[in-house]
C-alpha cells in the first residue's frame, strides 16, 4: 500500500487533466461541428437561393417574350428576333441553349400552318415527326438563328411526354413550367449533357385567360427556353464548388438516371461521412432535389483545427503535471523513507546506547567493586586481615586531627610479641604467621567499638586506636588483649618470659594539640612499649599522673623526643666522648626540627651535618682504635661503613620525601646510639678503660 | 302640392348623396396611403394557396384586403424563404400567414387573423407514437420547409434534428408529401390547412398525426417594416382587424374548413 501511494496522486491528476482535456476537446469539437454546420447551412441556402434566383430570372425573361406577344402577332418573327437580340444573353446566361416559339396547331389548321411558313420563306418546312395527330406543337422559330437551329423548325414537342406534361401545365396555369430531364435536340454533341425546357404559354391577343378553360381555348402557342443544366450551374459556381459535392436530381429520386448535374465528375457523389443535406426545389412547378455533402476540403476550409492542438497540448500538459506530481510525491516518499530509516537507526542507536550504558554501569559497578576491593586490600594487612600500617597512619592522622578539634582524649595501644624472632626460629614462619593471625584476632576481638581500629603496625608489632577513650578504658582494653593472648596459650619454647606467647603493650592517652602531629602520641606509646619490654615483657606500660612523668604541655615541648647524655656514657676518651655528645646534640636538633615541622632544607642540612659528624667520628674512632691496636677494629670499621651507608640512604630517602620520622628515629636512637655507641663502642671503651660500665636501661627517658 | 314633395325628395337625395360622399372621404382619410403600388407574395402551402388552381385561403384573404385598401397591389408566388428575405430587405411589402419570432420582429410587423396548432405527420412504419419516440429512432428524417418556424417545442425538435443532420428541406409542401410517401423522409410538420392534401396525396392511410404540446400560434399579415411606416402598418392592421371583427375572415375559413374548425382558428386572443 505504501509503495502504491506515490502513484495515486499522479494518476488522479493525470485522469482529471485528461478528463478536462477531453471536455475542452469535446466542447471544441461540438463548436467546430456547429460552426461547420452553420457554414454548410449557409452554403446550402446560398446555393438554393442562387438556383431559384437564376430560374426566376429566366422566368422573367420568358415573361418578357410573353409580354411581347401580348402586344404583337405571334408570327412576327422579326420582332421576336429583335427582342432576343436586345436581351443580349451573354456568358452570364450560358445555360440557355436556345429560345424559341411553338405554335399550337390543331389538325384542321395543319395545312394552313405549313403553307403559311412556306410563304414566310421556309420552303422545306414540315412538321416532324410526320404523321397525322390531333394536335401539333411544332417549333416555328428558334433563336439564335443558326443552321442547326433552323433544322429544328417544325419539330413537334407534343409526342414527347416529358415536354408535353410541362407544356400542358404551362397552358393550364398560365405560369412558367419546367420539364423533366431530357436530352436537348439543340445539343448536337455526342456526350450531350442533361437539360430541361421551360415553357410559358401564349394566349390569343385580347382574349381572357383567367381560368383553365379560357386558357385552353385561347392558347396560341408557347415560348420556350432550352437549358443545359451543367452550363447553368457552372455559370453560377464555375466547375467546382468549394469543399462540397453538389448534385441536382430531376424530381425527388436520386439516381444516375435522374442526375441533372453533379460536381462530382458528372457521377452520383459518393456518400460522405461529413455533413450532407437534401433540399427539394420546386422550380416553375417542377421539383428538383438538390443534394449537397461536404468533403475533407470543406473541413479544412471552414473548420477550426484547434482540436488536435487541444489534444496534444492537453495530453502533454496532463503528462507533465502527472510526472511533476509523481516526482514530488516520490521525493516526499523518499524523504519519508529516509526519515523512517533514520528514525529506526536512531532507535537502534538509542537501544545500543542503552546496552552500552548498561554495560558501562556494570563495568563501573565492577570497577567500583574492584576499587573497593583494592581499597580494602590497600588498607588491609594481607596476613592477619586487620588494618595495615597505611590504614593505621591515615586513621591515626584523621583521629588525631579530629580529637584536636573536639578536645576529647585519644588513646593508642602499641603491642609487640615477646621474642617473636625466637618463635619463628623455633616453629618456623608458617607457625609464626599463624601466631600473628591469632594475636590479630585477639586484638580485633577486644577493640570492638565502631571507631576502634586494630592494625598490624609492622612485623610482630600491632597497634590499636581507641578514639574518645580515656586512659583507664585504654588500659582495660590493653590488659584484656594481653590476657586474651595468654588465654590463647600458643606455645613458645623460645621465650624466657613464659611457656606461651606473650606480648608487651604500651598505652598512651592524650589530649591532641592542633599544632602537633599524630607522631606525638605515636612516639609516646612507642616509648612506653619499649619500657614494657625493658621491664620484663608481658606487661602493659602506661603513664599516669603520679608516675613521675613530666608533662610539659603548658611549656610547648611536652612531647619533644630527645637523646639525653649521661656521664655514665663517657668512655674516658675525651675526643670520643665529646664527639658522642656532639652527635647527641645534632640528633636532638634533628628531632626538634622534624617534630616542629621545619623546612626540608633545614632538616636536610641538619642530616648532612649529622652524617658529616658521624663520618668524622668514625674516622677519629678508627684512628684511636688503630693506635691502641684494638683487636676488633676491622669488624668495627665494617659496622661503621654499614651505618654510614645506611645514613646516606636515609638521607636520600629524606630528599625523596619517602623517609618517615619513625625510620629516622630508629636509625639514630636505635642503630647509632643504642646499638653502636652504647653497644659496640662499649667493647673498645672497656678495652680502653677496663672498668667502666654503662647501664643501657637508663639511656633513654621521656623528658 | 307636388312641389314640396319633389323638394323633399330632392333634399333627401341630396342628403343621401352628401352622406355617401362624407362616408367615402372619411374612409379615404383612414385608409392606407395608396400613392404607390404595393407587392404581396403568396406561397404554395396546402389550403393557403395552390398555384395549380390559383385558389386558397391566402388568395381570398389577399383579394379582400386589396379590395378594402383600395391600393394597387402586385401579387406573385414565391418560396417562403425568398419571401422572408424580401420582406427583410423591403423589396416586398406584404405576405400572408406569417408567424413571428424575435428575429422576424426586427424587420417585420404582423396583423393577426388566425391561429392554429402544429402537428407532426409521421409514417406509421416509423414506429413513432409520441414525440419522445423520435430519440430512439436514429433513422428518422424530418422534412421541413426552409425558413418555416413553428411552436416552441416544434422549433426545438427541428433544431435538434437539423444539428444531427436529420432534416431535409424544401421550398414548398409538395415535395415533402412526395418524399414522405416514398419514405425518404419519415415525418413532416403540418398545419390544419395541410390536412386536406393528405387524402389527395394518398398519405392518410400510411401516416399518423401527433400534436405538439405548444399553444396555438397566431398567424397574420406580414408587413415589411422597411417599406411601411409604423402609421401605415397600423392602417393595414386596422383593415385586418375589421375583417376579423365583421366576420369576413371567419367566412373565408368556412369555405375551407367546417364551421367549428374555422371558428377555432379565427377566434383567438390577439397577442399584444
Amino acid at each position: 500500500m505504501n509503495r502504491q501511494r506515490p502513484f495515486i496522486l499522479p494518476l488522479l491528476i493525470l485522469a482529471v487533466m485528461l478528463c478536462a482535456t477531453w471536455l475542452v476537446w469535446d466542447h471544441e469539437r461540438q463548436n467546430s461541428r456547429k460552426e461547420l454546420r452553420s457554414q454548410f447551412d449557409f452554403l446550402l441556402r446560398e446555393t438554393v437561393s442562387r438556383v431559384e434566383q437564376r430560374m426566376a430570372g429566366y422566368e422573367q425573361m420568358l415573361r418578357g417574350v410573353q409580354g411581347l406577344f401580348a402586344t404583337t402577332d405571334v408570327m412576327d418573327r422579326d420582332n421576336f428576333r429583335t427582342y432576343i437580340d436586345t436581351l443580349q444573353l451573354d456568358a452570364n446566361f450560358s445555360g440557355i441553349q436556345a429560345i424559341g416559339i411553338i405554335e399550337w396547331v390543331p389538325e384542321v389548321r395543319k395545312k394552313a400552318h405549313v403553307a403559311a411558313l412556306h410563304r414566310l420563306g421556309h420552303a422545306t418546312y414540315a412538321i416532324t415527326p410526320a404523321g397525322q395527330r390531333d394536335t401539333y406543337t411544332p417549333i416555328v422559330q428558334l433563336e439564335p438563328n443558326t443552321d442547326s437551329n433552323r433544322a429544328l423548325s417544325g419539330l413537334d414537342q407534343w409526342p414527347d411526354p416529358v415536354q408535353r406534361l410541362a407544356m400542358e401545365k404551362a397552358r393550364d396555369t398560365g405560369m412558367p413550367a419546367v420539364s423533366g430531364m431530357l436530352r436537348l435536340a439543340v445539343d448536337k454533341e455526342t456526350d450531350a449533357q442533361p437539360g430541361f425546357m421551360m415553357y410559358l404559354p401564349i394566349y390569343a391577343k385580347g382574349q381572357q385567360h383567367d381560368s383553365q378553360a379560357t386558357r385552353r381555348t385561347h392558347l396560341t402557342g408557347w415560348i420556350f427556353a432550352a437549358f443545359n443544366m451543367h452550363n447553368l450551374i457552372a455559370s453560377l459556381y464555375g466547375e467546382q464548388l468549394p469543399g462540397v459535392a453538389l448534385a441536382i436530381y430531376d424530381d425527388i429520386e436520386p439516381s444516375p438516371a435522374t442526375l441533372l448535374y453533379s460536381s462530382f465528375g458528372g457521377r452520383v457523389p459518393k456518400r460522405s461521412s461529413g455533413i450532407s443535406a437534401n433540399e427539394y426545389l420546386v422550380v416553375a412547378g417542377h421539383t428538383w432535389m438538390l443534394s449537397m455533402s461536404t468533403n475533407g476540403n470543406f473541413d479544412a476550409r471552414f473548420g477550426r483545427n484547434a482540436k488536435t492542438l487541444i489534444v496534444v497540448a492537453g495530453s502533454s500538459l496532463s503528462l507533465i503535471l502527472a510526472l511533476l506530481a509523481w516526482s514530488l510525491a516520490n521525493s516526499r516518499a523518499h524523504a519519508m523513507r529516509l526519515a523512517t530509516t533514520m528514525t529506526w537507526e536512531l532507535h537502534q542507536q538509542i537501544d545500543e546506547y542503552k546496552v552500552v550504558q548498561k554495560l558501562m554501569l556494570q563495568a563501573e559497578e565492577s570497577l567500583g567493586e574492584s576499587n573497593r576491593k583494592l581499597e580494602t586490600l590497600s588498607i588491609t594487612d594481607g596476613l592477619t586481615g586487620i588494618a595495615n600500617r597505611r590504614c593505621f597512619d591515615e586513621v591515626l592522622a584523621k583521629e588525631y586531627a579530629r580529637h584536636a578539634r573536639s578536645g576529647a582524649e585519644l588513646s593508642l595501644i602499641l603491642l609487640d610479641i615477646d621474642h617473636f624472632k625466637a618463635f619463628n626460629d623455633s616453629y618456623g614462619h608458617v607457625k609464626g604467621d599463624e601466631c600473628l593471625r591469632q594475636i590479630a584476632q585477639v586484638i580485633a576481638d577486644c577493640a570492638t567499638r565502631d571507631p576502634d581500629l586494630a592494625a598490624r603496625y609492622g612485623g610482630e608489632e600491632f597497634a590499636c586506636i581507641l578514639p574518645e577513650t580515656d586512659l583507664n578504658g585504654a588500659i582495660a582494653i590493653a590488659e584484656k588483649i594481653r590476657r586474651g593472648i595468654i588465654a590463647r596459650a600458643i606455645p613458645h619454647k623460645g621465650s624466657n618470659v613464659a611457656k606461651h606467647v606473650t606480648a608487651s603493650l604500651g598505652v598512651a592517652t592524650m589530649h591532641c594539640a592542633a599544632d602537633k602531629s599524630f607522631l606525638t602520641i605515636l612516639s609516646r606509646v612507642d616509648e612506653l612499649l619499649y619500657r614494657a619490654k625493658a621491664s620484663g615483657r608481658n606487661r602493659v606500660e602506661f603513664v599516669t599522673a603520679g608516675s613521675g612523668v613530666e608533662t610539659t604541655a603548658g611549656e610547648g615541648n611536652e612531647n619533644l623526643v630527645q637523646l639525653v647524655w649521661k656521664d655514665s656514657y663517657c668512655c674516658g676518651n675525651r675526643l670520643i666522648d665529646s664527639q658522642h655528645q656532639s652527635l647527641f646534640q645534632i640528633a636532638n636538633e634533628l628531632f626538634e626540627a622534624v617534630l616542629s615541622g621545619s623546612t626540608t632544607t633545614e632538616i636536610s642540612s641538619i642530616i648532612s651535618s649529622l652524617l658529616e659528624a658521624v663520618s668524622q667520628h668514625f674516622r677519629d674512632e678508627e684512628a684511636i682504635l688503630e693506635s691502641v691496636a684494638f683487636p676488633g677494629i676491622e669488624l668495627h670499621k665494617t659496622e661503621h661503613a654499614t651505618l654510614l651507608a645506611k645514613g646516606l640512604d636515609l638521607s636520600h630517602l629524606f630528599e625523596a620525601s619517602t623517609l618517615s620520622v619513625g625510620a629516622l628515629f630508629q636509625f639514630l636512637a636505635h642503630d647509632v646510639v643504642m646499638v653502636h655507641m652504647l653497644g659496640a663502642d662499649r667493647e673498645y671503651v672497656s678495652f680502653i678503660n677496663k672498668e667502666k660500665r654503662i647501664d643501657t636501661e637508663d639511656v633513654i627517658s621521656s623528658s | 302640392m307636388f312641389t314640396p314633395v319633389i323638394t323633399s325628395i330632392t333634399n333627401l337625395c341630396l342628403g343621401c348623396l352628401l352622406l355617401v360622399l362624407c362616408s367615402l372621404s372619411s374612409e379615404a382619410a383612414d385608409g392606407p396611403d395608396c400613392s404607390r403600388p404595393f407587392t404581396l407574395a403568396l406561397h404554395e402551402h396546402g389550403l393557403l394557396y395552390s398555384a395549380d388552381t390559383n385558389t386558397g385561403i391566402d388568395k381570398d384573404f389577399s383579394d379582400e384586403l386589396i379590395r378594402r385598401s383600395g391600393c394597387k397591389v402586385n401579387v406573385n408566388v414565391m418560396p417562403r424563404a425568398r419571401i422572408w428575405q424580401l420582406i427583410e430587405s423591403g423589396a416586398l411589402d406584404f405576405s400572408l400567414s406569417g408567424i413571428t419570432n424575435s428575429e422576424r420582429n426586427r424587420f417585420a410587423a404582423f396583423a393577426w387573423y388566425f391561429s392554429n396548432k402544429y402537428y407532426l405527420l409521421v409514417r406509421k412504419d416509423a414506429n413513432v407514437k409520441q414525440l419522445a419516440d423520435l430519440d430512439r429512432n436514429d433513422h428518422f428524417q424530418l422534412g421541413v420547409i426552409r425558413s418555416f418556424r413553428y411552436g416552441e417545442s416544434a422549433n426545438r425538435l427541428v433544431d435538434r434534428l437539423q444539428a444531427a443532420n436529420r432534416v431535409s428541406q424544401a421550398n414548398g409542401l409538395a415535395p415533402l408529401y412526395q418524399t414522405l410517401f416514398l419514405n425518404r423522409i419519415q415525418g413532416m410538420i403540418i398545419e390544419p390547412f395541410d390536412s386536406s392534401a393528405l387524402e389527395e396525396k394518398k398519405l392518410s392511410a400510411i401516416t399518423n398525426l401527433i400534436e405538439f404540446n405548444d399553444p396555438a400560434v397566431p398567424h397574420g399579415l406580414i408587413m415589411s417594416k422597411k417599406s411601411l411606416t409604423f402609421a401605415e402598418q397600423k392602417k393595414w392592421r386596422d383593415i385586418v382587424n375589421t375583417m376579423r371583427s365583421d366576420g369576413t375572415v371567419r367566412r373565408i375559413f368556412e369555405k375551407y374548413f367546417t364551421s367549428d374548425i374555422a371558428t377555432a382558428m379565427t377566434d383567438f386572443q390577439t397577442p399584444p
